[in-house]
């Protein structure tokens, strides 16, 4: 069988991933079982939370695919980028105090969009100046808004009334939502879903994104040719911090309109996308088939506690394990390639 | 003939991505005697050696050493069966001294390190090699590197010794030393199995020849001598197409490369006085590979240093990389491998290559599709598809189509290196035309090339280089290969 052709890759990765999601599926099952649950009722409250909370799973889709969009990008030019998390939770914070501010919902989503891209920005430009090491710079910074958070939102934005939480953005600076077969969903899915498929065209069919591509896979040859390697990766970077700062400023405007004072509200869609980027396969178009699996599994997850009175971690351990096992073939791509961007020279 | 030492019957070799590399391939080697294996790139000659050595295992078929069949499970039982080889690429560890390199292969092959003085005197004897044992590999010249290769497997006691295209990476004068090295083992009756595909070499040195095609054997054991180079090449190739004729007396236009005072600095430091490349001419510069060549490029083209003086190309002074390809430059650089991204798809490598210094905006699947089929119908580039891996490709297709992105621009200087290294004859032959064409259509060509018959047959003019500077500018009448050889080792 000729082995080349788009159309055997296309099925061969088509049937890799539903292997993968079958075993997940089935070592999840097993896992239920020995907690003493109905397995197939386990796995079939956890596959159907879209039917019952899709505003939650809509939401969820949405942040993910745009904070997987952060690491993957970035990965395409030989970086890790870990601060998704941290550009989300900065973004989320700046679209609050801009928009309560102002009442403004564009400036509350520039304003989100700007804090994240500076930040994972600052990453890039002090890996391709200084080479230092991106997943340590990001992970501190995460550190740094983790507390800064904390700190803004007790001491500047907590409410009067409700002192659990910071005031909400005013009516003026939240997106509607839209109703969809029925029900009614927060709009920032398709904010999120139209970036992450502006962004493949600009990855898959224009020539900024193949010389993109380029500088993870070949430095040496994109030197060579007048690619100007390092601007390419700094640029992804502050690209990838301005994708999740965006996920934080909608997460506010479209969805929570306030942060509790623990955080909370804001916490782990960073971390999160990075195993959506993996199980996507660093490919916008497919990340968002693999965020709304994620969010699917994590929203019901939540539910298998309740209904059948296994502990939470139970529902943990059936994502991570599904999660595992699709997003490890790309996982070892990425290392492959991270190593290789140490290689060159400068940058 | 004497009794052979070690006999390989039927050897079927099907490489798990369904790849039939042999074919039933029957080969003896003799003791004293040197045996080529000839054959074009992917004849399957380095897999039938590597079976023999141990490294990869056979199908099927039988492996006999001195009358007895074996099983070779690893290279160890390779080495402590007597068989030796010496890869194109020698296999040290680099970051090891030589003596620690003896010692680790004395290991395996279950030699006590205390007679390694011993052994390595009696090998130095009989190769005429020496070894400085104390250096670390990495630091040593790929030539020196090959003779510790060559001296640690005689040491080790091996009978048979494999040569993997051993004068690759060597000069003439360190060629001169091989094949005095490799008299000196036949007269201990060290049987030797050299797999090459450069006919001179199978004239000067093979008492038989076995020629292999497409994984199998279409002629066994015959006499080099009587079939002379052209029966050979034509078992090799099954015909061989003729060389280019070559136009003499071409008017020559304005130069489109100048370069002046021009000091660069990379792995050795470069100086070159002057240098011009006019429109119509191809420059060939010879050299032994790491003699400033790299630099030199990398100062033309503009992604390498330049310290001092100028290089001037179609009339910009010192352009940027960016600027080396608008103006109207072309680069093929020397390993292919090192210009393509092997994981990516054949129509996105040509993209790249042909489009990363200006190109529309918009890259779509047609677009790149239609970039393929007008530069594979062009230059014969044989692909299974334009989004196969680019990996997938033979490395004569990979080849041609780095040419063929670099012709597309219609480029008015091009910077070729080692433009047919590797390549068969045929692949060879056409690349050259190519090359020689764009020159007789008006562009000016920098032929950097360790290869000398390349340097002949395509330039009109010659550059020696030698440790960074121009050691001589000659024609081809007054470039005898000795002439060069003796430019390229430093003499006049």
């Amino acid at each position: 069988m000729r082995r080349d052709t788009l159309s055997w890759r296309i099925i061969s990765e088509t049937l890799l991933v539903l292997g993968a999601l079958a075993i997940g599926l089935v070592a999840g099952m097993i896992i239920a079982y020995l907690m003493g649950a109905p397995p197939l009722d386990v796995m079939g409250t956890m596959l159907s939370s879209w039917k019952l909370q899709p505003d939650l799973v809509a939401e969820y889709t949405a942040m993910l695919a745009l904070t997987a969009a952060s690491f993957a990008l970035p990965l395409h030019t030989g970086l890790f980028n870990i601060g998704a998390e941290g550009a989300f939770q900065l973004g989320a914070l700046t679209a609050l105090w801009v928009g309560y501010a102002s009442g403004s919902l564009w400036l509350a989503l520039l304003a989100g969009m700007t804090a994240g891209a500076l930040l994972v920005g600052l990453a890039g430009a002090l890996r391709v100046k200084l080479r230092v090491n991106e997943v340590l710079s990001t992970i501190m910074l995460n550190w740094i808004v983790y507390w800064l958070l904390l700190y803004i939102v007790i001491t500047r934005l907590q409410d009067k009334y409700y002192t659990t939480r910071t005031v909400e953005v005013p009516e003026s600076a939240r997106l509607p939502w839209i109703s969809l077969a029925g029900t009614s969903i927060p709009s920032t899915l398709l904010v999120s879903v139209g970036v992450l498929v502006v962004l493949w065209i600009l990855l898959r069919m224009a020539r900024w994104g193949l010389l993109l591509r380029f500088t993870g896979a070949n430095e040496w040859s994109s030197k060579t040719r007048g690619v100007p390697v390092g601007l390419y990766r700094a640029g992804s970077m502050a690209l990838a911090g301005l994708l999740a700062g965006l996920a934080g400023a909608l997460h506010i405007v479209g969805y929570s309109l306030s942060i509790d004072v623990t955080g909370s509200a804001v916490r782990n869609y960073g971390f999160n996308g990075i195993g959506v980027a993996l199980m996507g396969r660093n490919d916008p178009l497919a990340i968002i088939p693999a965020a709304f699996l994620f969010s699917t599994l994590l929203v019901g997850s939540n539910n298998v506690e309740p209904i059948y009175g296994v502990p939470k971690e139970a529902g943990d351990l059936i994502v991570g394990i599904i999660v595992i096992l699709l997003a490890a073939p790309e996982a070892f791509r990425a290392l492959a390639r991270y190593a290789g961007s140490w290689r060159g020279g400068k940058g | 003939m004497p009794e052979p030492i070690v006999e390989l019957r039927g050897i079927v070799k099907v490489y798990p991505d369904g790849v039939k590399a042999l074919d039933g391939v029957d080969l003896r080697l003799y003791p004293g005697l040197v045996h080529a294996i000839l054959g074009e790139n992917g004849a399957g000659k380095t897999t039938l050696m590597r079976i023999l050595y141990g490294e990869i295992r056979p199908t099927r078929g039988e492996i006999i050493i001195r009358g007895r069949r074996v099983r070779l499970r690893s290279t160890v039982d390779g080495i402590r069966n007597g068989i030796a080889m010496v890869y194109q690429h020698p296999r040290l560890v680099p970051t090891l001294t030589v003596r620690e390199n003896i010692l680790l292969y004395f290991h395996s092959a279950g030699i006590d390190p205390g007679e390694l003085e011993e052994r390595l005197r009696r090998a130095q004897e009989i190769t005429g090699f020496s070894a400085p044992l104390d250096e670390r590999v990495e630091d040593l010249p790929v030539g020196v590197r090959q003779r510790v290769d060559i001296l640690r497997g005689i040491a080790a006691g091996a009978r048979v010794l494999i040569l993997d295209e051993p004068t690759t990476n060597l000069s003439p004068i360190e060629v001169e030393g091989l094949m005095n090295a490799i008299k000196g083992m036949k007269r201990e009756g060290i049987a030797i199995a050299y797999i090459t595909h450069r006919l001179p070499e199978v004239m000067e040195i093979a008492d038989t020849v076995t020629v292999l095609r497409k994984g199998r054997v279409v002629a066994s054991e015959v006499d080099p001598r009587s079939l002379g180079e052209e029966g050979l090449a034509r078992l090799m190739v099954g015909e061989v197409p003729p060389p280019p004729p070559k136009e003499r007396g071409k008017r020559l236009g304005e130069p489109v490369l100048r370069i002046h005072g021009l000091r660069a600095r990379g792995k050795i430091e470069v100086y070159i006085d002057e240098l011009v490349v006019r429109e119509g001419e191809v420059l060939g510069v010879a050299g032994v590979e790491g003699n400033g060549q790299d630099e030199l490029v990398a100062a033309i083209v503009g992604y390498g240093e330049r310290l001092e003086g100028w290089v001037e190309v179609l009339g910009r002074r010192n352009p940027s990389p960016r600027e080396f390809y608008k103006i109207g430059g072309a680069y093929i650089p020397g390993d292919r491998r090192k210009a393509l991204a092997l994981f990516f798809s054949v129509a996105e490598n040509l993209a790249f290559l042909r489009y990363a210094h200006e190109g529309p905006a918009l890259l779509t699947p047609g677009r790149l599709v239609a970039l393929y089929r007008e530069v594979a119908e062009e230059y014969n580039v044989v692909a299974g598809s334009p989004w196969a891996p680019v990996r997938s490709l033979s490395g004569g297709n990979q080849q041609k189509l780095l040419v063929g992105s670099q012709l597309h621009m219609k480029p008015r200087l091009l910077v070729a290196v080692n433009p047919t290294r590797g390549l068969d004859v045929a692949t060879t032959r056409y690349v050259r035309g190519l090359i020689a064409g764009l020159a007789s259509r008006g562009a000016g060509v920098l032929l950097v090339s360790t290869d000398l018959d390349e340097i002949l047959e395509v330039s009109d003019r010659i550059a020696v280089i030698s440790r960074g500077r121009i050691a001589g500018v000659l024609s081809p009448e007054e470039a005898t290969p000795e002439k060069l050889g003796l430019l390229m080792g430093g003499g006049r």
